[in-house]
C-alpha cells in the first residue's frame, strides 16, 4: 500500500475574516441588548424614534447574537477545524468568501430592515422572504464547500464533530425552509402560510431546533475538536461521544411542543413534549460529561489556562441549560416560568455561557495559530474571562429573581380575588432587577471590548499565516462498494454538484409547500370567529411592524388567575379556533407588558388607547413601554407638518387577496369593497375620538388602524354561545 | 415469504461457494492432520454468538456420519473438526456448517494467519448496524407511540398516519434486525433440535403478525412499540453477553498459564529450557522419548518414532529419521531427536489438543444440562401453545401478551450458562493457584473424587532437588559426556542427574538410544557410554546398592549414583487434609523406602512396591469396580495407562514439555502438599452451579408463572433475559471468588 | 392541527436520512475502531514545526 505524501495549505484567511466578524458582531448585537436593557429602566431611551424601539432591536438584539456572534464564531470554527480533521483545504476558496461576504451581507440588512420595522415577528425568523432566500442561497453555499470538502478528505475517518457539523447543515436547511413558508405581499411583507396554532406549532418546533441546530449541535462539533487541542489529550470516551450524538439524531422530531405548555396546542402533544424534553437530558449530558472529563487528571492546567476556562465554563453552563431546559418543560414548573424572566435566564445561560464563552475560548487558542509575533496577551485574556463570568452571573441571578417575583404577583390570588390587579405592579417591582441585569451585561460587554484591545494587540503586530503548509498522505483507494460510481462523478463536477445540492433543496421545499396549501386545517372553529376588516389587518400589521409581540402575549392559559386578569367578564381562556384567521400568530413568548388577547373587551375607550400609544405614561404612570409618536400625523404651533403619521394603504387589497390564497375567507365582494369599508370604520371611529375635545385626529392616520385591531381583540369569542363553548372543550 | 426465499438462495450459495474445497490440497493450511482415515481441520465460524450455538456445532458429529469430534474456540470463534476422510469431504463439511448456519469463513486472509479477522470485523459492523436500526425504529415508535397514550383520539387523522409510519418501522426492525434469530433458529430446526432462538422467533413472529393483523383489521394499534423495544432489547442483551463472554477468558485459552518450556539447542549457550513462546521458526529443539513436539518442525538429527495419537487418535508410532516432518502435537517414541522448528508456535492448537475423550462418558451433571437444554426448549414452546389455547378462549386480549411473554422470557440460555460459568470460573481459579484443568468436566469429576492413588517417584519426590552420590566420583572428563547423555532423556532419574551436574559444561554424544524404564546410551568422545538401572548394565540387583543407577564406559563399570529421596516439603500435613479417602502408593521402587514413606504418608495409606504399569492400572480399575471414583496423581510417563484409567488424572508438571494430554489437571510440584484443597474447590464449584442452575429455574418459573397470565409485555421479557444471563454470570463469580479466597487463603 | 401532516413526515424523513448516514459510515468501517480517531485528531499534519504558546 504505497502512500504518496501530499502537500497542500489550510486557508487561515477565512478563519481570520470570520474571526473578526465574529468579535466585531458580539459587540454590535450585545450593546443592542444593553440597550434594550436599559430601556426597559429608563423608557426614554426609545427616544421616540421608531427605529430605536425595544420592541424593532430585540429582534436586532436576538438576531444579532444569534446569526451574526454565534454564526461568525460557529464559521470560524468550523472552517478551522473542518480542514485540519479532513486532513484538506477548503474545497473552495472561492465559494468560502461568497459564503462569508453573503453572510455579513444577510446581517447588514438585518440591521437595516428589523430597525425600519420590516419583520415577520416569527422569533428568530423575523427577517423578511427577501432575505430569507439569500439565507437559503448562502446556507446552500456553505453546504456545498463543506460537503465538498468531507468528499475530497485525507482522512478516512469522519471525526464526530464533522457529523455535528452536517447534522447542523441539513436540519437548519430543512427548518429555516419549513418554518419560513411564506406568502409575499410585497418585497417587504408576507404572511405566514401557516394560521394561529399551527404557526405557533410550527414556530416553536423551528425555534427550539434552531437552538438545538444552529446553537448546540455545531457547538458540541467544536467542542469535540477544540477542547481536545486546548487540552492537549483525547476526549474522554470517543464511544460516547458516537453514541450520544446518533441517538440525538435519530429521534429528534418531538421537540418543540415544550415551548407551548398550556396553550391552544392539543395535549397530548404538550405532554408528548415534556417527555421527549425530558429525555433529551441523556444525550445532552452525554456531551457535557464528555467535554468534562477530557480534563480530567489535567485540572491544574486550566488554573493557567485562559481557553480552558472559557471551555470549562461553556461546557458546565451547557450541562446546566440542559438540565433546566427539560425542568421547564415539566408543566409544573411550566406554569410557574412561563412567560417570565426566568424564560431569558435560561436563554442566556446558554448564550452567554455556552455559546460566548465557546466562542471567546476558539478565539483565543486561534490568536497565537493564525497570528505570529503578535502581542496576543494571555492576562487580558484571563481578565476577559473574570468579566464575562462576572457579568453573566449578574445578568442571569437578576433574572430569575424578577421571573420568580413576577411570577407569583400573577398568581396571587386572595378570596378569588387578584392581590396584584394592577399589571404595572408587577412591571416597576422587578426593575432594579433590570439595572442589575444591565450592570451584568456591561461587565459582559466590558469584557468583550478587553477581548477586541487583545485580538488587535495580536493583529496588527502579527503576521496572519494566512495558508498553513501541511502535508498527508491520499487516501488509499477505497474498497469497491456498491454505489460506489455515482459518488465518484459528482467529486469530478463540482459545478453539478452545486447545481443538483440547490435543485435538491428547493425541490424540498416546494414539496413542503404544495401539501400545505391543500391541506384544510381540522382546527375546530368558531362561529362567530370572523376575518379581520381591512382597517384591522392594517392595524394588526402595524402590531406586527413595531414588534408589540416582543412585550405583548396575546394568549391566555387556562388558569384562575390569568383568566380573572386578563377576561374578568367572561373568564374565557384561550381556545384554538379562535386563531384560524392568525397568520402568523402572535402569541408572543414574554409578558414584560400584560396579555392583550381580550384588551378589546376590556372596555377601554379609543381615547384611552389614543393617549395611552401617544405617552404611555399618561394612561399608565411609572409603564416602561414606548412612546409611537410617528403613528400619528402632527403640527407644530405653526401647524407646519412635523411627522406623517398616515396609513399606507396602498396593500390592503393585495394583502386582503394573499390571505384570501391561505384561506381566510374574504370574499372577492369585500376584497373590492376594502377601501370604503376602511374609511368608514376609521372614520367611526375618528368621530369617536375627536368627541374628545384634547383630541384631533384624522381618519388615515395609523393609530386609527391600530386602535381598531386593538379593539377587535378578543370580542368576536364573546360573541358565541355558552353552549358553542362548552362543547369545544 | 421471504425467510423461505431466503433459504433456498442459501442452498444454492453454499452450493457454488464451496466447490473450490474439492481440491482439498488448496486449502492445506486448515488442516492440522491429514491420512486417510483421520483428519482434523481448523475452520472459522464467525457467525457463533451463543452458548446454544457452541453446543449445536458440538453435537452435530452425533448425527453426522464420518464425523468423529468437534471442539469449539468461543473467542477465536473456531471449530476444530476431526473427521473421517473416507466417509465425509471438506466441501461436506462446510457445506453443511453452512445449511446449520455456521458458514465457514474460508477467505484469503485466514490464509495469511489473520484467522477469521476480515469476518470478524464484518460481524462486529454486522451488529452495529442492527443495534443501530433496531434503536432507530425503537426510539422512534416510542414517540411515536406516545400521543395515543396522552390522549390523542384513536380515530383521527394524525393517530392513523402515526400507526402506519410504525407498521413502516416493523419493516427493517423485523427483516433486518431480526433476522439473525430466524436465521439460527431455521438452521437448528434443521438438524432437528431446538436452540434459544427458536421461541425468540417464535414470539416475534407472533407479536409482528398480531400487530399487522390489528392495524389492517381496524382492530387497534398493533404492539409495534413493545415488538421495537423488545428486539432492541434482545440485541443489547445480545451485545452485553458477548462481550461479556470474550473478557473472561477460560477454558480454552491458556497463554498465561501453561509454564511449558522446552530444551532449545543454541550454538553459543548450549542446550537450555526456555518458554514455548521464545522459541522462533528455525530454532533446533531436542526433543525426548514421551514428549510432544511443540511445533511443527523437521527432524535434523537421529531417529525415533512418533505417534499423532494426541491428534487423530491414531496410537500407531510412525518411525521418523533426519529430513522427515514432524507434525506439532505428535508425540516422540523412542530416543531423542533433534529438530529445527519450521512454524511458530500455535499455542491454542496445543491445548486443544488437551480434550475430552469423545468416548468417555460426561459426567453426570453435564449430560443432565445437555438432555435438560433440549426438553426446556420444547417444553417451553409446550406452554406457549398451552397459555394461548387457554387465553383464546378465556380472554383473547391477554393471549398475544402471555404467548409473547412465556416464549421470550424462558431462557435456558442461563441453564446453559451456568456450568460454563460456575466451574469456568473455578478453572480459572485454580489456574491462578497452579493447577490447569482440562475443562469442566475435569472439575465435576474432580469433585466427586473419594479415593487417591499416588505415584512415587517424580510425584512425592521432587526430581531437581534429588542429592546423588557419585560412588565413586565420577572422573572431571567424564562428566561433561554424561550430562550431555542424560540430555537425551526425560526420566526423572535423567533430569535430575542433570540438574545435579548442572555446573557442567555438557559435551555433545551421539547416537543415542534410550530404553524406557531402563537406560540410556550413546556415543562421547571417549566411547560408548552407559547409564542405567543395574539390569540395563549387565548386572543384578545384588551387585548393586539399593536403588542405585549405574554408569558404564565402553562395557565396563565406571561407578554408581545413589540417589537421595527428597520429598516435597509440607507432604504429610498436606496428605492428611485429603480426609478420610482412602491413599494408595504405588510405585515402582523397592521396599526400602517403606519406613520412610510410613513417616510421611498418612497411617492408612496402602502401599504397594515394585509395580509395573500394568500393575498400577490394575490396581486403580480395581477400586472402581468396588465403586471408588479414582484421583490418580502421577508425572505421566510410566503410568500413563493407570492415569488415562482414572476418573481424574493428576499429572506433577514441572517444566518439561511431557505432559500427558490424557490426565484432567496439570498440578505444578509445589502444590502437591497443597492437593487436598483442589477438590475442597470442585466441590465448591459444583455448589455453585447448582445454586446457578436453581437460580436459574427460578428466574424462569417466576417469570413464567407472570408470563402466563399474560402479566408481562415482551419488552420487560425481553429485558429479564440479559438479566437473568448476566445474574448468572456474577453469581458465577461472586461465590467462586468468595470459595477460592476462604479454600486457598488459608 | 394539519401541521402536523407535514411535520411528521418531514422530521421523519429527516430522521431516516440520518439513519441512512449511519447505515453507510457503518458499512465503510467508520466504527471499526473507537479509539484511535480521538488520538489522531490532536495533529494537525501541518509541516511548520514552530509551536504556538501553549494557552
Amino acid at each position: 500500500m504505497k502512500q504518496e505524501l501530499e502537500h497542500f495549505s489550510y486557508d487561515n484567511r477565512i478563519v481570520s475574516y470570520f474571526l473578526k466578524a465574529t468579535i466585531l458582531w458580539s459587540l454590535i448585537a450585545l450593546l443592542v441588548g444593553l440597550t434594550i436593557a436599559l430601556q426597559l429602566v429608563w423608557p426614554a431611551l426609545n427616544a421616540n424614534t421608531s427605529w430605536l424601539t425595544f420592541g424593532r432591536l430585540r429582534a436586532l438584539h436576538t438576531n444579532g447574537a444569534i446569526f451574526a456572534f454565534a454564526g461568525n464564531a460557529i464559521f470560524m470554527g468550523v472552517y478551522y477545524s473542518m480542514q485540519r480533521l479532513l486532513k484538506t483545504r477548503m474545497a473552495s476558496d472561492l465559494l468560502s468568501k461568497i459564503h462569508f461576504w453573503g453572510w455579513q451581507l444577510i446581517i447588514v440588512l438585518a440591521v437595516i430592515t428589523l430597525p425600519l420595522g420590516i419583520t415577520s415577528t416569527k422569533e428568530y425568523a423575523e427577517l423578511e422572504w427577501p432575505i430569507d432566500i439569500l439565507i437559503t442561497l448562502v446556507w446552500v453555499v456553505f453546504g456545498v464547500n463543506m460537503i465538498w470538502t468531507i468528499l475530497k478528505r485525507r482522512e478516512r475517518h469522519l471525526y464526530v464533530a464533522i457529523w455535528f457539523y452536517i447534522a447542523t447543515f441539513v436540519t437548519v436547511a430543512v427548518l429555516h425552509i419549513f418554518n419560513n413558508l411564506e406568502l409575499p405581499v410585497s418585497w417587504t411583507k408576507s404572511y405566514s402560510v401557516y394560521a394561529g396554532v399551527q404557526d405557533a406549532l410550527v414556530q416553536w418546533w423551528y425555534g427550539h431546533n434552531a437552538v438545538a441546530f444552529f446553537l448546540t449541535t455545531p457547538f458540541l462539533g467544536l467542542m469535540y475538536y477544540f477542547l481536545p487541542k486546548a487540552a492537549e489529550r483525547p476526549v474522554y470516551s470517543y464511544r460516547l461521544s458516537i453514541v450520544h450524538f446518533w441517538a440525538l439524531i435519530f429521534i429528534y422530531i418531538w421537540a418543540g411542543p415544550h415551548h407551548l405548555l398550556y396553550s391552544a396546542l392539543p395535549d397530548w402533544a404538550q405532554n408528548l413534549g415534556t417527555v421527549f424534553s425530558i429525555m433529551l437530558i441523556a444525550p445532552s449530558w452525554g456531551g457535557m460529561i464528555n467535554g468534562l472529563l477530557t480534563l480530567r487528571g489535567a485540572w491544574d492546567r486550566v488554573r493557567d489556562s485562559a481557553v480552558l476556562k472559557f471551555f470549562v465554563v461553556g461546557v458546565s453552563a451547557y450541562g446546566m441549560a440542559t438540565f433546566e431546559g427539560p425542568m421547564l418543560s415539566t408543566k409544573w414548573l411550566n406554569s410557574i416560568a412561563h412567560f417570565t424572566d426566568w424564560i431569558p435566564a435560561h436563554v442566556h445561560v446558554g448564550t452567554l455561557g455556552w455559546n460566548g464563552f465557546m466562542a471567546f475560548g476558539v478565539v483565543y487558542w486561534l490568536l497565537p495559530k493564525l497570528w505570529k509575533n503578535g502581542r496576543y496577551s494571555e492576562k487580558l485574556a484571563n481578565w476577559h474571562f473574570w468579566l464575562g463570568t462576572t457579568g453573566l452571573l449578574f445578568w442571569v441571578i437578576p433574572m430569575y429573581v424578577a421571573g420568580f417575583t413576577q411570577s407569583l404577583m400573577w398568581k396571587d390570588l386572595a378570596n378569588g380575588m387578584l392581590v396584584n390587579p394592577n399589571f404595572l405592579d408587577t412591571v416597576t417591582k422587578i426593575i432594579p432587577m433590570y439595572l442589575t441585569r444591565a450592570l451584568g451585561g456591561t461587565l459582559y460587554i466590558t469584557g468583550i471590548v478587553v477581548m477586541i484591545v487583545n485580538v488587535w494587540k495580536t493583529v496588527v503586530k502579527g503576521d496572519l499565516i494566512a495558508d498553513e503548509e501541511a502535508s498527508a498522505p491520499a487516501l488509499e483507494a477505497h474498497k469497491k462498494h456498491s454505489g460506489e460510481h455515482w459518488h465518484r462523478w459528482i467529486e469530478r463536477k463540482p459545478v453539478q454538484m452545486v447545481i443538483w445540492s440547490t435543485v435538491v433543496i428547493l425541490i424540498g421545499g416546494v414539496i413542503e409547500i404544495v401539501p400545505t396549501l391543500m391541506v384544510d386545517s381540522n382546527v375546530p372553529t368558531i362561529s362567530t370567529v370572523k376575518p379581520y376588516t381591512p382597517l384591522e389587518l392594517e392595524g394588526r400589521d402595524l402590531y406586527m411592524r413595531e414588534a408589540c409581540n416582543a412585550c405583548h402575549t396575546q394568549m391566555i392559559r387556562p388558569f384562575d388567575n390569568e383568566v380573572l386578569r386578563y377576561d374578568p367578564t367572561h373568564k374565557q381562556y384561550s381556545m384554538p379556533g379562535e386563531y384560524v384567521y392568525e397568520h402568523p400568530h402572535l402569541w408572543g413568548s414574554k409578558r414584560t407588558g400584560p396579555d392583550l388577547w381580550r384588551v378589546g373587551a376590556k372596555g377601554y375607550s379609543n381615547s384611552w388607547h389614543y393617549n395611552h400609544m401617544w405617552q404611555p405614561t399618561s394612561m399608565s404612570p411609572g409603564s416602561i413601554m414606548p412612546r409611537y409618536v410617528w403613528m400619528f400625523t402632527t403640527h407644530d404651533a405653526e401647524g407646519n407638518l412635523l411627522n406623517d403619521g398616515s396609513l399606507d394603504t396602498s396593500l390592503t387589497q393585495t394583502k386582503m387577496e394573499t390571505l384570501a390564497k391561505l384561506g381566510v375567507p374574504y370574499t372577492p365582494e369585500e376584497i373590492a369593497d376594502a377601501h370604503r369599508a376602511r374609511r368608514a370604520q376609521a372614520q367611526a371611529i375618528a368621530a369617536d375620538l375627536n368627541s374628545d375635545p384634547r383630541i384631533t385626529v384624522n381618519a388615515n392616520e395609523e393609530i386609527v388602524a391600530l386602535i381598531a385591531y386593538l379593539q377587535r381583540l378578543g370580542t368576536d369569542v364573546h360573541k358565541a354561545s355558552e353552549e358553542e363553548l362548552n362543547a369545544l372543550k | 415469504m421471504f425467510l423461505a426465499h431466503e433459504t433456498s438462495s442459501l442452498c444454492t450459495m453454499a452450493d457454488s461457494r464451496y466447490d473450490a474445497l474439492q481440491n482439498e490440497d488448496l486449502y492445506a493450511h486448515l488442516f492440522k492432520q491429514r491420512s486417510p482415515e483421520r483428519a482434523m481441520v481448523v475452520l472459522s465460524l464467525p457467525s457463533m454468538h451463543c452458548a446454544s450455538c457452541v453446543r449445536a456445532v458440538e453435537t452435530w458429529p452425533n448425527l453426522e456420519p464420518g464425523l468423529v469430534d468437534v471442539r469449539v474456540n468461543f473467542n477465536q470463534k473456531e471449530a476444530h473438526i476431526r473427521y473421517n476422510p473416507r466417509e465425509i469431504s471438506l466441501q461436506a463439511i462446510a457445506e453443511k456448517l453452512d445449511f446449520m448456519g455456521y458458514p465457514p469463513d474460508l477467505s484469503l486472509a485466514q490464509r495469511e494467519g489473520k484467522l477469521g479477522l476480515n469476518e470478524q470485523k464484518r460481524q462486529a459492523r454486522q451488529s452495529i448496524l442492527e443495534l443501530g436500526v433496531a434503536g432507530f425504529v425503537f426510539g422512534n415508535t416510542m414517540l411515536f407511540a406516545f400521543p395515543e397514550y396522552m390522549g390523542l383520539e384513536t380515530d383521527s387523522g394524525i393517530a392513523e398516519l402515526m400507526r402506519w409510519i410504525t407498521a413502516a418501522l416493523s419493516l427493517p426492525l423485523v427483516g433486518y434486525s431480526g433476522r439473525s434469530y430466524f436465521k439460527s433458529a431455521l438452521g437448528a430446526l434443521r438438524t432437528g433440535q431446538a436452540n434459544m432462538d427458536v421461541p425468540i422467533a417464535l414470539g416475534i413472529v407472533a407479536l409482528w403478525g398480531k400487530s399487522l393483523w390489528d392495524i389492517a383489521s381496524g382492530q387497534g394499534a398493533g404492539y409495534f412499540d413493545s415488538l421495537a423495544g423488545l428486539i432492541f432489547f434482545l440485541l443489547v442483551g445480545r451485545w452485553f453477553q458477548n462481550s461479556t463472554i470474550a473478557k473472561l477468558d477460560f477454558e480454552r485459552d491458556y497463554k498465561s498459564f501453561f509454564p511449558l518450556a522446552t530444551l532449545r539447542l543454541s550454538a553459543n549457550r548450549g542446550p537450555e529450557y526456555v518458554a514455548l513462546q521464545d522459541v522462533e521458526p528455525g530454532d533446533e529443539l531436542r526433543i525426548r522419548h514421551g514428549e510432544l513436539i511443540p511445533m511443527d518442525a523437521v527432524i535434523v538429527r537421529g531417529r525415533s518414532s512418533v505417534d499423532v495419537q494426541f491428534i487423530t487418535g491414531e496410537a500407531l508410532p510412525l518411525p521418523v529419521g533426519p529430513g522427515d516432518d514432524v507434525a506439532a502435537g505428535s508425540r516422540l517414541h523412542g530416543g531423542s531427536v533433534d529438530v529445527r522448528v519450521v512454524k511458530a508456535l500455535d499455542q491454542s492448537y496445543l491445548t486443544s489438543l488437551w480434550r475430552e475423550d469423545p468416548a468417555a462418558q460426561k459426567p453426570v451433571l453435564s449430560r443432565r444440562m445437555d438432555l435438560w437444554g433440549q426438553w426446556f426448549t420444547w417444553g417451553i414452546m409446550g406452554v406457549a401453545t398451552l397459555s394461548a389455547t387457554y387465553w383464546m378462549w378465556a380472554d383473547p386480549t391477554k393471549a398475544i401478551w402471555a404467548v409473547t411473554s412465556v416464549l421470550i422470557v424462558a431462557c435456558p440460555c442461563a441453564l446453559a450458562l451456568s456450568i460454563p460459568f460456575g466451574f469456568g470460573n473455578a478453572i480459572r481459579l485454580m489456574g491462578q493457584q497452579g493447577a490447569y484443568v482440562k475443562s469442566t468436566d475435569s472439575i465435576e469429576r474432580l469433585a466427586r473424587v473419594d479415593a487417591w492413588v499416588m505415584d512415587k517417584t517424580g510425584t512425592l519426590t521432587h526430581p531437581e532437588e534429588q542429592r546423588w552420590t557419585e560412588e565413586p566420583a565420577v572422573a572431571p572428563e567424564l562428566l561433561g559426556s554424561l550430562r550431555g547423555l542424560v540430555q537425551h532423556s526425560a526420566h526423572p532419574i535423567s533430569r535430575s542427574l542433570h540438574s545435579h551436574w548442572k555446573f557442567v559444561q555438557a559435551e555433545v554424544v551421539v547416537d543415542v538410544e534410550e530404553r524406557i524404564g531402563a537406560g540410556l546410551q550413546g556415543r562421547c568422545s571417549a566411547g560408548i557410554l552407559r547409564i542405567g538401572s543395574p539390569a540395563y548394565l549387565g548386572l543384578t540387583d545384588a551387585q548393586a546398592p539399593a536403588h542405585a543407577t549405574g554408569w558404564s564406559l565402553n562395557g565396563h563399570l565406571g561407578g554408581w549414583l545413589l540417589p537421595e529421596q527428597v520429598y516435597r516439603e509440607g507432604l504429610s500435613e498436606g496428605l492428611d487434609q485429603l480426609g478420610p479417602d482412602p491413599i494408595a502408593l504405588l510405585t515402582g521402587d523397592g521396599d526400602q523406602e517403606r519406613s520412610r514413606l510410613q513417616t510421611i504418608l498418612p497411617a492408612s495409606t496402602e502401599m504397594r512396591f515394585r509395580q509395573s504399569p500394568k500393575d498400577k492400572l490394575n490396581f486403580v480399575l480395581d477400586w472402581q469396580r468396588n465403586g471408588k471414583h479414582v484421583a490418580m496423581v502421577g508425572d505421566g510417563l510410566n503410568d500413563a495407562g493407570a492415569l488415562a484409567a482414572s476418573d481424574v488424572g493428576i499429572s506433577i508438571a514441572e517444566d518439561a514439555m511431557h505432559f500427558a494430554p490424557a490426565c484432567d489437571i496439570l498440578l505444578k510440584g509445589r502444590e502437591l502438599p497443597h492437593l487436598a484443597r483442589y477438590p475442597k474447590m470442585a466441590k465448591a464449584a459444583l455448589r455453585v452451579v447448582k445454586i446457578n442452575i436453581a437460580v436459574s429455574l427460578g428466574y424462569n418459573l417466576i417469570g413464567l408463572t407472570f408470563a402466563v397470565q399474560g402479566l408481562l409485555t415482551p419488552e420487560v421479557s425481553a429485558l429479564l433475559m440479559p438479566i437473568s444471563s448476566l445474574s448468572v454470570v456474577g453469581l458465577s463469580a461472586l461465590l467462586t471468588q468468595r470459595a477460592s479466597r476462604k479454600i486457598f487463603k488459608s | 392541527m394539519s401541521a402536523f401532516y407535514l411535520m411528521i413526515p418531514v422530521s421523519l424523513v429527516l430522521a431516516v436520512l440520518f439513519l441512512l448516514g449511519f447505515l453507510r459510515s457503518v458499512d465503510r468501517g467508520q466504527y471499526d475502531d473507537t479509539t484511535s480517531p480521538a488520538i489522531r485528531m490532536l495533529d494537525d499534519g501541518t509541516t511548520d514545526s514552530s509551536t504556538p504558546s501553549t494557552p
